[in-house]
């Protein structure tokens, strides 16, 4: 509560010089108190390790008030933050190693492309077999 | 900033909400008209899904056309019973309270619909364009999208954009599956579903009604998956102080009307909540490792399409099941769309992309003007209302008529560049979007009912004159005087029945549209229900012979049947030169020198 209002005054003051009011994109419609939205900031963040870089980016989409103003919100900002290094990593490795498959093709892995690639693979599944 | 004291009126609030519903719903109608054409090229229209819809029957190309309509309404007599069902089911356990199991599967079918039906299609893709992705980078980028949504459609307080766009991606997916189905099934079902969703919200007996009162009763919300646009927020509400608040999925506290303080808004609590309908597992008797395979994928496919079509404030997540056709006013003002009409509507739209694309033109702007109609009279019952049927039948009825008016050939002597729609006119975008008598016909009704008189400009910026070789008329145009008559006219048919509501001006429509703009004009009247029920229903028809009337008007039924309703003023209005095409121009208006 204290908190809270601390969070109130801190906001009325700093929306008169700088700073956002709510961590989140959304305003006043999305998570308006800090523990609510610390909560889903950590759940997004620590989710996010199960491959889930598509959830990171997310995190870091949804409270961009907080990664925009570095002084705000000092404690969901470590998460979203993490989120959002998490993210880069991530696509940075997958996009690279998507890339060299794309790009390599028949030549860099021999054989093993025809085994890898998304088509073959599909059809030997019979995925697509019904249309 | 400056608060505005104003109240705000109907048409603000309800003009920004429309916008903010119709945008996903051609959002969703246009990715499927885009599959469609690109997924479709080398599979010829006699490719076809097993799936539940069609368990009846399954259309080959050497059947007869009576066959053919006798198979597509035993499957859609087949899929509406199962649909059926699981409203029912969805009721009895909405009854008795199960809703964790509720979310829990639709949680489960939105991973389905996601998961499986996303990765189909993105493999069709893959085959189709031969794409060199690896099947590791496929299956994480999958597992990503289909968890995520999920999550999203899941947790009441993810991100509203994040959120909305998976549920346009759900109803693109699913409808983009319906398209698959052999093509009388797919417009005798479109019937089949708009008749059921009437019947089922508006008839005592009918599931969703029993569902709605019961949601109401209670104060909760129903679990379905329902598309809930943003609120619209006043400017009084845009301080901290002034929060509104979005009605969540399992909070049942009493929801802060939205700051609007004008009770004349959309901010009506309409408690109609998009059912969720959970379907029950109907398992396919198809022998065949084949079938066997569909029938499992698409057995919960089938049962998540029972998301409500309803406008309504909840993001209900829907289990599987037959989409509810449902339009509802949400608490804070928003309004909500069962994710059923976003599937149906891009069914309808989608089947027509297969023809031609002037069919999905004429189709699109049937569907909005039903959109619209439906959403004035969502404003003015102030209950959960069928979204389907009139948008449906308008589309079908456009299909129906033959609008494949093919390309004019630009090689010919005679005929150079015609419009494709009009044939009278050069043809150009502008032309086509804009200032085709026909396309101008149908914006007008649109805008008609929406209480807004269309003034448009003329191609080329200067005062339309038509040739007088022309003789069918068309509006003249930006001229202060000329449109006077009409809209009082429009106003005599609409206005009385809106009660003393002041209309304001409607929002300038910016950029390409930006020289178009809807006039409105100010009145007092009183409230008359049983005159406007006289009114409604001579719109209806108005409306619908309107469509009819690009092609040829019936005025003698018209009239006959309006002067029954013993409306003194009818006469003169279905005879004021609004509605009229086939006369001189003097006699439409009479004061404007050619």
């Amino acid at each position: 509560m204290e908190r809270l209002q601390n969070q109130n005054s801190n906001a009325s003051t700093s929306s008169s010089i700088t700073g956002p009011v709510w961590p989140t994109i959304d305003g006043a419609l999305g998570l308006t108190e800090e523990e609510e939205a610390l909560t889903y900031a950590r759940r997004f963040y620590k989710f996010g390790f199960c491959l889930l870089p598509w959830l990171w980016a997310v995190n870091c989409f949804y409270f961009w008030p907080v990664l925009l103003h570095s002084s705000s919100f000092p404690r969901i900002r470590p998460y979203v933050v993490g989120s959002a290094i998490g993210f880069v990593i991530f696509t940075t490795v997958l996009s690279a190693w998507a890339l060299t498959f794309a790009i390599g093709g028949e030549s860099l892995f021999g054989s093993a492309w025809d085994d890898l690639v998304m088509y073959n693979v599909a059809e030997k599944l019979g995925l697509v077999g019904w249309t | 900033m400056a608060r505005n004291a104003k109240p705000t009126s109907l048409l603000d609030s309800l003009g920004e909400e429309i916008i903010r519903i119709v945008t996903p719903v051609s959002i969703c109608m246009f990715l499927v008209v885009i599959l469609v054409s690109v997924l479709n090229k080398d599979s010829s229209n006699s490719a076809s899904v097993s799936s539940i819809a069609t368990i009846a029957y399954n259309e080959s190309s050497s059947d007869s056309d009576w066959d053919k309509f006798i198979g597509a309404l035993l499957n859609s007599l087949a899929f509406v019973g199962v649909v059926t069902l699981a409203t029912f089911i969805l009721v009895l356990l909405f009854y008795f309270r199960c809703t964790k199991f509720l979310k829990i599967y639709m949680g489960y079918s939105a991973f389905v619909v996601l998961g499986f039906l996303g990765g189909e299609i993105a493999l069709f893709f893959i085959t189709d364009y031969s794409f060199p992705v690896d099947c590791i980078t496929f299956v994480v980028i999958l597992l990503n999208f289909s968890v995520v949504g999920v999550i999203a459609v899941f947790m009441s307080k993810m991100a509203i954009f994040v959120t909305q766009g998976y549920l346009v991606v759900i109803g693109m997916l699913v409808a983009y599956w319906f398209t698959l189905l052999p093509e009388w099934t797919t417009w005798v079902l479109l019937v089949a579903m708009a008749l059921y969703d009437l019947a089922a919200v508006l008839l005592p007996i009918g599931p969703l009604r029993i569902l709605v009162e019961l949601a109401i009763s209670r104060d909760e919300d129903i679990p379905a998956l329902v598309y809930e646009a943003r609120p619209v927020t006043q400017n009084n509400s845009s301080n901290a102080t002034g929060v509104a608040q979005r009605r969540v999925w399992r909070e049942t506290r009493v929801v802060n009307s939205a700051p609007v303080e004008d009770q004349n808004s959309g901010a009506l609590d309409s408690d109609s909540v998009g059912n969720n309908q959970n379907g029950t597992n109907l398992v396919s008797v198809e022998e065949g490792r084949y079938q066997e395979r569909i029938s499992e994928l698409t057995a919960p496919l089938i049962e998540q399409r029972l998301n409500y079509q309803w406008l309504v404030q909840e993001e209900d997540s829907s289990g599987g099941g037959f989409p509810i056709e449902r339009i509802g006013l949400g608490s804070s003002g928003a309004i909500k769309l069962g994710l059923g009409d976003f599937i149906f509507y891009s069914v309808l739209v989608g089947r027509a992309a297969m023809y031609d694309f002037m069919t999905v033109y004429a189709c699109y702007l049937a569907i909005l003007a039903g959109l619209g109609v439906t959403l004035i009279l969502l404003a003015l019952y102030q209950k959960a209302l069928p979204a389907l049927p009139v948008s449906i039948f308008l589309g079908l009825e456009v299909r129906g008529e033959d609008l494949n008016f093919g390309y004019s050939s630009k090689s010919g002597l005679v005929v150079v560049n015609s419009s494709v729609l009009c044939k009278r006119d050069l043809d150009s975008v502008d032309h086509l979007l804009l200032h085709c008598i026909r396309t101008r016909v149908l914006w007008e009704k649109a805008y008609w009912i929406l209480q807004a008189n269309w003034m448009t400009a003329s191609t080329g910026d200067i005062p339309f004159v038509p040739l007088p070789s022309h003789p069918q008329a068309v509006y003249p145009l930006k001229t202060q005087g000329t449109y006077q008559p009409a809209a009082s006219q429009i106003e005599q048919i609409l206005v009385p029945c809106l009660g003393n509501r002041s209309i304001g001006p409607l929002q300038q429509y910016q950029g390409y549209l930006g020289r178009l703009k809807p006039h409105v004009t100010t009145h007092q009247p009183h409230w008359d229900f049983p005159l406007f029920m006289g009114y409604f229903i001579r719109v209806f028809r108005l409306v619908y012979s309107q469509i009819h009337g690009i092609f040829g008007v019936n005025w003698e039924s018209l009239t006959y049947s309006c002067k029954r309703i013993q409306l003194k003023s009818i006469s003169s209005e279905l005879n004021n030169p609004i509605f009229r095409f086939n006369q001189s121009l003097k006699s439409l208006a009479p004061h404007v020198k050619i």
